[in-house]
């Protein structure tokens, strides 16, 4: 049957690529009239009907595909001609291949090759048929004891019904209003969901009012960006913690900075000021909507390369503006972070903005800027973050504090972990004694120690000459002056108040440098400084925790023979040692005994036990009940 | 009526002098039930194992040894960094301040990390854009289950974006490609040098990345990168270029060289397999070549040395 299987599936085949409805140039009219129809009315084929089961002319033909008109290679369309099924199509010459019940499932003749008859069979059969091998194979009498399965058609669904079904198939409508920032109505925002932006409609207001909150920001953090480049106009979505994150802006296409230079785009740090945002997810106008209007806590004018900070007023918050004498694009916004303040019941309570302004000179078709959105708990007074608990997590930062009180070996731990052990500008030079800005910004770029992850941190130092020579003389070395903290964090929670949960970073000495005027070498020059921190593990064997046990700082010096530019690297490393614990020591707790411990106070007079020689008073059964 | 209480085997046995046909054929057969064995299993390619496949997790970490070269938009635009200050040395205008990180995921705290991750920033100045990078990161890689093996080895990532770029994404999986089996013991020094032993040259051109990946490739055993799917984030401009690299140290399919022991006790069990129905078929054989006087022989019956005992005995 191998070539009539290839002719059927011929036939599907072309049904299946054939564009769907296709308007010919001819066919003018918008609908079809059927009226006329006679060979397609619907019929369910194979459906029990009445008190029985059809059996006698049920068919179907899944390639007929046009009304009123033969589909080729169709051998069960109706609409074809004997001429055209047997010989044009070459079908076969008996009833048309059906699986249904009750009809005649035949091969095609042509693909029996032979048939082993014995003789007076086959001379029965070629004397009574047109083609002797055609009704070879049909089924002539099926005494089956089932027709098999029938699934009765529904009758046309309500529309509650048609509610109900599509919250079991999702569509293309579910999907769109779910992920869309069109305030579900809801009393909160639920985690994920946009922002919306606030309306002076208050109640009353229409919904078509309502528009996401859409402001510049960056496209998400690192790994699985699609590219670098900045969003102008991005939803901002609740809880969704963005850390400072550079990305760049481009001038357009053909054109220039200045383009977006205007009021209300994408540089506009004013946009800022007044903005409003609905403080949850329900839509203007309706009842219980408020909405929180954004503080401007600080404007940074920032140059270019973030060389130098000025500080600006925070009202009004500058507009760009075009200089036109050197075309510069004046006061254009290079970054924004945000602190939204929220309730636990998914309220916005604050939204505080610091942003960053710089002038871009003009020719500059592409500037960095960093965007971050911080989001913390109205009840979240005094939080801090941990690195884990108790032990670190691997990739969180290292904790590092300063001595508090000595008597007390009390340690203040420090907000940023060892961070700007090397700060460096945007060229790759060391930012000597820089201040550093939290966040990193203006071109200063800082980096933490984080736990597992070893570094290699590095600066080229921006000595000439004379500021080399000088600086060696005066046995002045580069060594972490930014480095205050002297202690690191045992654990991944490690409190200041208990001295236990530090330990002291072992600080090496530097040594003096020596300078070689006929070499132009200064000698002893530190260039760099090496942390080794040792954890080890503890804990539960199936769910080990690490701790440090250990730190040490020493530096690296070298001779540096100067030459026309400043070549020597200033590198930081950080190295984590994983110290070997000894075998995992089985605990068995002691079985419960058969019978319930007399208490320590049985016997109060005559014999105390410990509990009971310390207890200051309350009853037997208040002390057993805090045992 | 009697019952059987006790029972013992009384024999023919088929004697011959020992310089005769017989004792020859005898002692022939013993000597083809030794040999024959061994020529069919060796014969038959499965008598001594050559190598084994097993399958375990390598312990794989970092050596500390990077190098970093990454290509500028303009041609002669490079930009370069090691770990290592006296090559730092020879790159001259295009040393970078480049910031290393490296890190080794062990989540199931057996001591093997599954994942290696790298980051490297490179520091651009205004203008400066990079279009391709190179990144070599020393590695220690071993085995330890099946066959205890030590090398050293070199992750190179490479990658060339063609247009300017602000990072790359990069996933990919350590394999080892062994041309040979590997010994039942192998030292480290017959893996590829340590990434400081190929960076001691003298000239920076010794150390583009194509000299260094051809001596890497000139060894027959070594740890290579399988690049699975790099991303490449378009856009110049920026301050620095970071590339983030997640190497996956997956169970590798190790092809070693079974020790003594193993290939004997495998051996045997071959030797055994055509042994054990050749001695069957030569036993029969003697058999009948004595019972048919083929070999022409002596035959001894044994005789019981009972006491006659009459039926009134018991």
């Amino acid at each position: 049957m191998g070539r009539g299987a290839a002719l059927l599936g011929c036939a599907l085949a072309a049904a299946l690529v054939a564009p769907a409805r296709a308007q010919w140039p001819w066919q003018t009219g918008r609908y079809f009239d059927d009226a006329g129809d006679s060979d397609d009315d619907v019929d369910f084929a194979g459906l029990p009907q009445g008190s029985g089961f059809r059996t006698e002319g049920l068919t179907s033909c899944d390639c007929d595909l046009t009304a009123n008109a033969c589909d080729a290679f169709c051998c069960c369309d109706a609409a074809c001609s004997s001429f055209e099924r047997t010989t044009l199509f070459d079908c076969a010459t008996a009833e048309a291949v059906s699986a249904r019940p009750g009809v005649r499932t035949c091969a095609d003749a042509a693909a029996v090759v032979s048939a082993n008859l014995p003789d007076t069979s086959r001379a029965a059969w070629e004397a009574d048929s047109e083609d002797p091998l055609a009704r070879v194979l049909c089924v002539v009498a099926d005494n089956s004891a089932s027709y098999g399965d029938f699934i009765t058609p529904i009758e046309p669904l309500s529309t509650s019904e048609l509610d109900a079904a599509v919250t079991r198939n999702q569509t293309f409508a579910v999907a769109l209003r779910a992920g869309g920032a069109d305030g579900t109505g809801r009393a909160y925002y639920a985690a994920g969901q946009a922002l919306n932006r606030g309306t002076g409609g208050g109640d009353g207001a229409s919904a078509a009012e309502y528009a996401p909150l859409a402001l510049p920001t960056a496209q998400g953090a690192g790994v699985g960006a699609a590219s670098a480049a900045c969003v102008d106009f991005g939803a901002i979505r609740f809880l969704a913690e963005l850390q400072p994150t550079p990305c760049v802006t481009y001038a357009p296409a053909g054109g220039s900075m200045a383009d977006m230079c205007v009021s209300g785009g994408t540089f506009d740090a004013s946009m800022y000021a007044g903005l409003e945002v609905g403080s949850s997810g329900r839509r203007p106008g309706a009842n219980g909507y408020d909405r929180v209007t954004v503080t401007v806590r600080s404007v940074t004018s920032v140059t270019l390369g973030g060389v130098s900070r000025v500080e600006l007023p925070t009202s009004p918050v500058p507009v760009p503006s075009i200089d036109n004498s050197t075309g510069a694009c004046l006061d254009a916004l290079t970054g924004a972070i945000l602190r939204f303040v929220y309730s636990d019941e998914g309220e916005l309570r604050s939204v505080d903005a610091y942003l960053t302004v710089t002038d871009l000179p003009a020719g500059v078709t592409a500037v960095e800027r960093t965007f971050g959105q911080h989001w913390e708990a109205s009840d979240s007074k005094d939080a801090r973050p941990r690195s884990g608990r108790p032990g670190y997590l691997r990739g969180r930062p290292l904790l590092s504090g300063t001595e508090e009180n000595k008597d007390q070996g009390t340690v203040r731990p420090s907000t940023s972990g060892l961070v700007g052990l090397v700060t460096r500008r945007a060229d790759g030079a060391c930012a000597v004694h820089a201040a550093l800005p939290v966040p990193p910004a203006g071109g200063l770029e800082a980096h933490t120690i984080h736990f597992g992850e070893d570094a290699m941190l590095s600066c080229q130092l921006p000595y000439d000459l004379q500021t080399l020579k000088a600086k060696c003389e005066a046995g002045e070395q580069f060594t972490l002056s930014n480095l205050t903290d002297g202690y690191i964090g045992r654990f991944g929670d490690s409190y200041g108040s208990n001295a236990a949960d530090w330990v002291e970073l072992a600080k090496g000495s530097a040594g003096d440098p020596s300078w070689d005027d006929d070499e132009l070498t200064c000698s002893g020059l530190v260039v760099g400084a090496d942390f080794e921190f040792f954890h080890a593990a503890f804990g539960a064997a199936v769910d080990l925790q690490r701790q440090i046990v250990g730190a040490r700082l020493s530096f690296r010096t070298a001779s540096w023979r100067y030459a026309s530019a400043p070549r020597q690297i200033f590198t930081v490393t950080a190295s984590f040692v994983d110290v070997p614990t000894g075998a995992a020591a089985q605990f068995v707790p002691p079985a419960p005994g058969l019978f319930a411990p007399i208490p320590d106070d049985a016997f109060f007079p005559f014999a105390v036990g410990p509990t009971a020689r310390t207890s200051t008073g309350g009853s037997t059964g208040a002390r057993r009940r805090a045992r | 009526m009697a019952i059987v209480v006790a029972q013992e085997v009384l024999a023919r046995r088929y004697e011959a002098r020992l310089f005769s046909l017989a004792s020859l054929f005898h002692f022939a057969c013993y000597v083809a039930l030794i040999i024959i064995p061994f020529v069919i299993s060796y014969t038959s390619q499965s008598l001594w194992i050559m190598e084994k496949t097993g399958r375990e997790q390598p312990e794989v970490h970092f050596h500390h040894e990077v190098l970093v070269v990454a290509q500028g938009a303009h041609p002669s635009q490079r930009f370069a960094f090691s770990s290592s200050a006296g090559v730092n040395a020879l790159f001259g205008d295009a040393l970078r301040a480049v910031s290393v990180r490296l890190s080794e995921a062990d989540e199931n705290d057996d001591g093997r990390p599954e994942f290696l991750h790298l980051e490297v920033s490179i520091p651009l100045r205004p203008g400066e854009d990079i279009v391709g990078l190179t990144v070599l990161a020393a590695l220690d890689y071993s085995l330890q289950d099946n066959v205890r093996f030590g090398t050293n080895a070199t992750a190179i990532v490479q990658y060339a974006g063609g247009v300017a770029g602000s990072g790359l994404q990069f996933w990919g999986d350590l394999e080892l490609h062994a041309a040979r089996a590997l010994p039942p013991f192998t030292s480290s020094a017959v893996g590829p040098p340590t990434l400081a032993g190929a960076l001691a040259a003298t000239t920076a051109d010794a150390l583009a990345p194509a000299a260094l990946i051809s001596r890497y490739m000139a060894f027959p055993t070594a740890v290579h990168v399988a690049p699975r799917y790099p991303v490449w984030l378009v856009g110049g401009g920026g301050s620095r270029f970071t590339a983030n690299v997640t190497l996956a140290v997956r169970p590798a399919v190790v092809r070693y060289q079974p020790r003594v022991a193993e290939m004997l006790k495998w051996g045997w069990v071959q030797y055994l397999s055509f042994f054990i129905p050749l001695w069957f078929a030569l036993r029969q054989i003697k058999w009948f070549a004595a019972v048919s006087q083929i070999t022409p022989c002596r035959v001894v019956v044994d005789r019981p040395h009972v006491r006659k005992i009459n039926d009134h005995d018991f």
